[in-house]
């Protein structure tokens, strides 16, 4: 289920930080301008987060009215400075939670965050998911226990070549052939041994799966060595005699697993989004990662993504770029 | 090596099949100079020595020497380029080669010579260099920042931790690449390149661990402040030794720890002129040239972010 925290500030990422890692939950952080879009284009079960510290009363009325007229979703407010009076009147107004200022102070858990859901009409266990098949997604880190047929929460790793159309045309089949196997070998030997595998594969790219197991998310590594590496894996594993441009997102969400060349008939929000992401929004020579991902970014390297807008309603980070 | 004696009864065949007394005379001559077949067979300088009994003699003395990588490493040549103008066909070379392939030795087609096979073995001379020959080959020296200053502002096992890691890293780098760490002390190593295309091995080698020492300090350092390293990559011409002091008395070493001391800035990568253009055009524009270096000849490599 996707959890919306509209706020201005910075810290309620930390706030959030243990959420994030809840399976089933996907934590979305986007400015307080947003909540009208964010209730417009809703069509799916969620929970939203209203920061109102700097909110007028009347502004923050407004918004009350705007949520709780919604439908689909489900709205706690989040007061880190203890301004309002009356807590209760807010859950008159519709709030199925309230974070004030100690609580804001101590931090958010599991278990006090999956009280509040269970005053909402979702079932917490299954993080409201079901957005394949409305199923619990179970989350495994083991290929083992992957059966194909089933929903799974998986990390979807969007890679592709950025290749000019005129360099395409330009060259010969043998060439580009050899492109593609240089590619494909390359990544198998990379992804491999963080149990990733090629999945839906095209001739410069596609996606690359890695089962999750709510804990960490190493592809996120995986993929920043990725970019950092890139003359390096020009020189030694191409040898085309040219700087290689990728591009690479992160995304984590459900989707039935098939085995390669087996997923036409795949129907999945997921991975649709990922391909979107991956030639919409994503930029050449750019490793980009989303907000179900952020949270799992390795203590330290977070100053290394900045946020770089929202996609279909998803914030979006991206790695910060090299520059000489 | 050991040679066994299906490795010599098959050099025994390609020289005599194919090899005049004559030849056959010249490269025994410069694998050991003043060398005397007649003597070593007994036969009169005035006989003719059955082309066989010659060549048995030369191997036989070969195989004493342990030069028979060398020999073998010669017929190669030899049919490749020919022999004082006149070219040959060497039967069983094939056999030979994979004779060598099966004792972990694979051929190094740039320095025309046999070297380990890196997943077989991993040793100092690459199973190949001699203690007082002299080769052309690539080096890369690496030193901790402020070594002392870590040493004093952290615990002992919080520095053991940090420094392992480090010498892993660069192990693992260099190794990769077939290059050779020929000495590692607490604040720094150097690491040596031999093999083909060692200018752009070690180069490369530079990078990752620049790379991989960036992501390390990011998300794995306990140090009071960041593991930095200052690195220098030359190649030139360097007499073996087993012994390292006799190693960096020479005048290769000697710049490369001039670039590295003097040229290099913490957590970049200096390489001399003389690396820069045996490097691939992808590599080579990687390097930007040091500032206030004598000729311009040092370039560097700094990992810098956008803001």
């Amino acid at each position: 289920m996707r959890v919306y925290v509209l706020s201005d500030s910075k810290d309620a990422k930390r706030f959030f930080q243990k959420i994030g890692r809840l399976k089933g939950f996907e934590l979305l952080f986007l400015p307080i301008a947003d909540c009208r879009k964010v209730v417009k284009k809703n069509d799916k079960p969620t929970l939203l987060y209203l920061d109102i510290t700097t909110l007028s009363r009347a502004d923050r009325n407004k918004h009350l009215r705007l949520l709780s007229a919604a439908d689909n979703l489900e709205f706690g407010i989040l007061d880190p400075k203890g301004t309002v009076d009356d807590a209760a009147s807010l859950i008159h107004q519709g709030a199925f939670d309230y974070v004030g200022k100690s609580l804001w102070k101590d931090g958010f858990g599991a278990t006090r965050f999956k009280q509040a859901v269970g005053y909402t009409s979702y079932d917490v266990e299954d993080g409201g998911a079901g957005r394949e098949a409305g199923a619990a997604v179970p989350t495994v880190d083991d290929w083992s226990r992957i059966v194909p047929g089933m929903l799974y929460t998986f990390c979807f790793m969007f890679f592709e070549l950025d290749l000019d159309d005129d360099w395409r045309k330009k060259s010969g089949k043998a060439h580009l052939d050899r492109v593609t196997s240089a590619l494909e070998m390359h990544l198998q030997r990379v992804v491999g041994p963080a149990n990733g595998r090629l999945w839906i594969w095209g001739e410069y790219g596609g996606v690359i799966l890695f089962p999750f197991d709510g804990r960490s998310c190493d592809p996120i590594l995986l993929c920043y060595r990725l970019m950092l590496n890139r003359t390096i894996i020009s020189a030694e594993d191409y040898h085309f005699g040219t700087l290689l441009s990728y591009r690479v997102a992160l995304h984590i969400g459900t989707t039935t697993y098939q085995p390669r060349g087996s997923t036409g008939t795949i129907i999945s929000d997921t991975v649709n989004f990922v391909f979107h992401l991956g030639h919409g929004f994503a930029e050449r020579g750019n490793f980009y990662l989303t907000s179900a991902v952020h949270p799992y970014v390795p203590e330290g390297l977070e100053d290394s993504f900045v946020q770089c807008g929202v996609f279909e309603g998803i914030e979006v980070f991206r790695m910060r770029r090299r520059v000489r | 090596m050991r040679s066994p004696n299906s490795l010599a009864n098959l050099c025994v065949h390609a020289l005599a099949e194919s090899i005049d007394s004559r030849t056959m005379i010249g490269i025994a001559n410069e694998l050991m100079p003043n060398y005397d077949v007649y003597a070593r067979t007994g036969f009169r300088q005035s006989m003719v020595i059955p082309s066989r009994d010659m060549a048995q003699q030369i191997v036989a003395d070969i195989v004493a020497q342990d030069r028979m990588l060398d020999l073998i490493s010669a017929l190669i040549a030899i049919q490749e380029s020919g022999h004082m103008g006149r070219t040959y066909s060497i039967p069983r070379l094939r056999a030979l080669v994979q004779e060598l392939f099966e004792q972990g030795y694979v051929y190094d087609t740039e320095n025309g010579v046999f070297v380990e096979n890196p997943q077989v073995r991993k040793s100092r001379n690459w199973g190949t260099l001699t203690a007082g020959r002299e080769y052309t080959m690539a080096f890369l020296r690496l030193d901790i920042v402020k070594n002392s200053q870590l040493v004093r502002t952290n615990s002992d096992s919080v520095i053991r931790k940090a420094y392992a890691h480090l010498r892993d890293l660069v192990v693992s780098a260099t190794e990769k690449r077939n290059g050779r760490v020929w000495h590692w002390e607490g604040d720094g190593g150097l690491c040596a390149f031999f093999i083909a295309d060692k200018h752009q091995r070690a180069a490369l080698a530079a990078l990752e661990i620049i790379h991989e020492l960036d992501i390390y300090n990011k998300v794995a350092c306990s140090l009071s402040s960041p593991l930095k390293v200052r690195i220098a990559v030359h190649g030139g011409p360097c007499e073996y030794s087993d012994n390292m002091e006799t190693v960096t008395k020479n005048e290769t070493l000697k710049r490369l720890r001039e670039m590295e001391e003097d040229y290099t800035q913490p957590q970049t990568v200096t390489i001399s002129s003389v690396v820069k253009v045996m490097l691939d055009d992808v590599v080579s524009n990687e390097f930007l040239p040091v500032n206030h270096n004598p000729e311009g000849r040092y370039y560097n490599y700094a990992l810098k972010w956008e803001q």
